[in-house]
């Protein structure tokens, strides 16, 4: 199977609602959009309109109560990541009206989603303060999220650096990597030197990595079982997304929900906390390390030993990242993640988000304001407005022609660097409130092209030319939805 | 100029690094080193640098947030304490830069009126300024309810009013119950939200929205002076828009000042009347907004504004793309802190430190080549180019 044909992520009539006191807030009514694979979709639009819910909705991190996705599908590959779901609203609607927690099938859910979020789809969150536990230090969090998703890759790395062990040595005594080395852990110097921080840098990885291929010759026959017992899980979790039937497919799940809380996490923080601890933790470390240094935190050594609240902004967005990178995930949703960098590190940033998608074929989802990098960055861009996709272009496309009226008016009030003396322009009124909208169009209040139909009739979804779709009764054509 | 609202001397904010077993003190990171602030009454102030430059620090050590390594920081000082101060400092930089000797210190921070020291001062300094922290979800207590956020410092601080009390301090009015509510829900609907959002929890908006209720909440006291940490970063464009014309509004009705500190150059020209831009702990270039776009001299400013992402997918640019890794401010680079990342640096750069100079008219810069590079830039192309590759 050619690995960038088709679609990494097709999410379709998805809606999700938070039932709060004041009502029901209809955060997302009916987005639908697909990912193709190693692209990059932007999606823009102004605060509040459902941006984030999108993206926690794909990662089924919406907070329940008072959140629920109530129906649509997110497909990656056969799997449909909600289906599950689906039938627990089910239950719900029809026996209580109200939101209840299905404890035992959420439980269940949530072990094996815990997979699914790590090796396959990760997020990089708005605020990354929130995404950090702050009682523990920025290296056991980096290296949980390691150990928990990536043990395959880091067994075989130590392995392979027990094969190379008498090369590792002689490079620590000459001072330096001088060539190259077949194998995983040649692929990890490559990458160390690439970081070129000069030996001391260098010299702590290879330190490492000898002491961990050291303690994996000791105990060979015990790692590498853990290996193949490893390379089998991941096999069956890959094996997934296929098209197999519901059948194997609920056997498969029920397997991997009990490997998942095999692993789970109380133990692994006592491990951690061990003196001396098994190699594939301290593999985790070294890695670790390295990711800080790849998101160009200076002195990155000193800062894994940080807590969170003693980084600045961009630090910890940068740590943040750091995490959603660790385990080269098929599916990156990036939520703001440069907006706490200043523009120098964010080239940086954007920089690696491009060599992912390029090395890697990671299709890459990327939620911004910043029309700027959504310019440079994407090949795609939807944009919302109040829960809906409105307009979905190619990035060029979309600049040069935009359609919907909201995209006209979001494209005309970017302060412009070059032209301080223009007046910023503002799009009139304000955001809709999510649990009245306005009915018809929600756009139609703060329209300079409203007619009678807007307030009646929701616009249906047009396709004007090839890839650029609209919804707005301004525009007739072929109707896609 | 108008009239100095704060004044900070030789500010100085070092953090311990710890480490080892017991946790022993292995060195210090230099988040803000030597800085000399002014403030006017009613400007706005933006901070530019890089990412962990100690712009943030910066911030709460100028509001008093978290006590400084050493400094001196004076509100609304008189004339006569404005002339002692300067001679103060231009004899305590004299040297170049080094720590401060005892007695030196002693004089910083026994100058009578310095806020850090002063408890009395502290306390009526505290209620005439806000804070707008970069991250809104740490900052907004989660158990309060949007209007108790709102409320709470017009509940400690009262909104002041026209005319002063028998101490000849600022008049307060506390509000209390429906005229309270109204006037929080007249501060909300202009920050475009709405009436059902203050019975709501911190948890239940966007992102957006959150950065709002912050500002809200910030300017419902009606300071005198605001530090806005990142403030729109979180905004798409047109609230930005929205909310950067608020501030421009609420300056010109109640002559508040801002720092503004924000990475994006495209606000603080919008925005700011004078901007700083600081390198590791240190400012190196000083202007107000308009001469420091048209001219920016310092190395490290013309490779910030080269790096401004532009809104076309069809621009190229020629950018300047700093080399070298980012030092750390825990072993900040001697000389030029900038020299191992300078296209300009020669041998003097990595000894000796470049003070600030002026190099036009209220133009300061720290770069021992600055002269140098204004002829030469401008000879070569007209300096103005280099603002130009960013558009
Ligand atoms: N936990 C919640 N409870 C109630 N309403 C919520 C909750 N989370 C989000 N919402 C609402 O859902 C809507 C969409 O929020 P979302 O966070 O997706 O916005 P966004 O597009 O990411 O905006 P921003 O650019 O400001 O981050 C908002 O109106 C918000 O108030
Ligand atoms: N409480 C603390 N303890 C230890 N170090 C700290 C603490 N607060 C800040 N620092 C360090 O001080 C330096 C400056 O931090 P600061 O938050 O001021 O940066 P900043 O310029 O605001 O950066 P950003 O743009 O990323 O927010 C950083 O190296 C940071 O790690
Ligand atoms: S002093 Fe030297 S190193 Fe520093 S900015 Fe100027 S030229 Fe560059
Ligand atoms: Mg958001
Ligand atoms: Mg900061």
């Amino acid at each position: 199977m050619n690995k960038l044909v088709g679609e990494a992520l097709v999410v379709k009539d998805l809606k999700t609602q938070f039932f709060i006191y004041d009502g029901v807030v209809k955060a997302l009514e009916d987005v639908s959009f697909i990912l193709k694979k190693g692209e990059v979709l932007g999606i823009v639009g102004e605060t509040g309109c459902g941006k984030s819910v999108t993206a926690y909705s794909i990662m089924r991190l919406i907070p329940d109560p008072p959140g629920r996705i109530i129906s649509g599908q997110i497909k990656m590959g056969d799997y449909d990541l909600i289906k599950g779901m689906d039938q627990e609203v089910d239950i719900i609607l029809k026996k209580r009206p109200k939101i209840r927690h299905h404890n035992k099938m959420i439980k269940k859910n949530e072990y094996l989603y815990n997979k699914i979020r790590g090796r396959y789809i990760s997020m990089i969150f708005q605020e990354p303060m929130a995404a950090l536990n702050p009682v523990f230090t920025v290296e056991d969090q980096i290296v949980e999220s390691l150990y928990l998703h990536s043990k395959t890759k880091i067994l075989r790395v130590i392995k392979s650096a027990s094969e190379h062990i008498s090369d590792l040595q002689s490079f620590k005594d000459k001072g330096g990597i001088t060539s190259e080395l077949s194998g995983e852990v040649g692929v990890e110097l490559q990458k160390i030197k690439i970081q070129k921080k000069g030996f001391e840098s260098e010299g702590k990885h290879l330190e490492m990595l000898i002491d961990e291929a050291t303690k994996y010759l000791a105990k060979k026959n015990k790692y590498d079982e853990m290996l193949k017992e490893s390379i089998e899980v991941d096999s069956l979790e890959d094996s997934l997304f296929g098209n197999i039937g519901e059948e194997e497919r609920a056997r498969i799940l029920k397997v991997l929900s009990k490997e998942a809380k095999k692993s789970h996490l109380t133990r692994l923080t006592k491990r951690l906390k061990k003196r001396n601890p098994d190699p594939v933790i301290s593999e985790a470390r070294r890695e670790a390390f390295g990711l800080l240094e790849s998101v160009n935190i200076p002195n990155a050594f000193q800062i894994l030993k940080n807590y969170p609240h003693e980084l600045s902004g961009g630090m910890l967005q940068r740590v943040v990242i750091a995490i959603a990178l660790s385990n080269d995930p098929q599916i990156l949703i990036a939520d703001e993640p440069t907006t706490a960098l200043d523009v120098t590190i964010q080239a940086q940033i954007l920089e690696l988000l491009r060599d992912l998608r390029k090395n890697r074929g990671t299709s890459i989802i990327l939620i911004t304001h910043d029309l700027g990098v959504i310019a440079e960055m994407c090949d795609r861009v939807a944009v919302m407005y109040a829960g809906n996709v409105v307009e979905t272009a190619p990035a060029i496309e979309l600049f040069h022609n935009p359609k919907h009226p909201y995209t006209i008016g979001l494209l005309q009030s970017i302060p412009r660097i070059d032209d301080p003396t223009k007046k910023l322009n503002i799009i009139r009124g304000t955001v809709p409130n999510l649990i009245k909208p306005p009915t018809g169009c929600r756009f139609n209040p703060r329209c300079q092209f409203a007619f009678d139909k807007c307030t009646v009739e929701i616009p249906p979804t047009i396709e004007t030319s090839e890839g650029h779709t609209v919804a707005c009764h301004l525009f007739s054509g072929k109707e896609v939805r | 100029m108008s009239e100095i609202l704060l004044k900070g001397i030789g500010i100085r904010k070092y953090f311990p690094i710890r480490g080892g077993v017991s946790g022993r003190t292995l060195g210090y990171v230099h988040a803000v080193d030597d800085v000399n602030i002014t403030i006017y009454k009613g400007e706005t102030i933006g901070v530019v640098g890089e990412s962990g430059c100690g712009k943030t620090t910066l911030g709460r050590v100028v509001l008093d947030l978290i006590d400084p390594t050493t400094g001196a920081l004076f509100y609304k000082p008189n004339e006569s304490e404005m002339s002692q101060l300067e001679q103060l400092y231009s004899e305590l930089t004299s040297g170049g830069a080094r720590e401060l000797k005892k007695e030196e210190k002693k004089i910083l921070n026994t100058t009578k009126d310095n806020i850090y020291k002063s408890r009395r001062k502290k306390k009526d300094f505290r209620s005439r300024v806000q804070i707008v922290f970069q991250d809104p979800v740490s900052s907004l207590d989660p158990r309060m309810l949007i209007k108790d956020v709102i409320f709470e410092p017009i509940k400690i601080n009262g909104i002041p009013v026209e005319g002063e009390d028998d101490n000849g301090k600022q008049k307060r009015v506390r509000l209390r119950g429906d005229a309270a509510t109204k006037y929080i829900l007249d501060i909300v609907t202009e920050m475009g939200l709405n009436e059902d959002h203050l019975f709501r929890f911190p948890h239940e908006f966007s992102g957006g929205q959150r950065q709002r209720i912050a500002i809200a909440r910030a300017i419902a006291v009606k300071p005198e002076f605001i530090v806005l940490d990142e403030p729109t970063s979180a905004l798409d464009v047109s609230v930005q828009a929205q909310i950067l014309s608020l501030l421009k509004n609420l300056q010109q009705k109640y002559n508040v000042a801002y720092m503004f500190i924000t990475h994006n150059l495209a606000v603080i020209r919008a925005v700011s009347t004078r901007v700083i831009v600081m390198y590791l702990g240190k400012i190196v270039e000083e202007a107000l907004t308009d001469e420091l776009f048209e001219y920016p001299i310092h190395p490290y400013t013309q490779a910030l504004i080269s790096a401004i992402p532009v809104p076309d997918p069809n621009f190229k640019r020629s950018r300047i793309v700093l080399s070298g890794d980012v030092p750390s401010p825990a072993n900040p680079p001697s000389g030029c802190r900038f020299h191992t990342r300078c296209r300009f640096a020669k041998e003097i750069c990595s000894t000796e430190e470049p003070k600030l100079k002026e190099i036009r008219t209220g133009h300061v810069v720290a770069c021992h080549f600055a002269e140098d590079i204004l002829k030469t830039e401008s000879e070569r192309t007209g300096i103005k180019k280099i603002s130009e590759i960013a558009i």
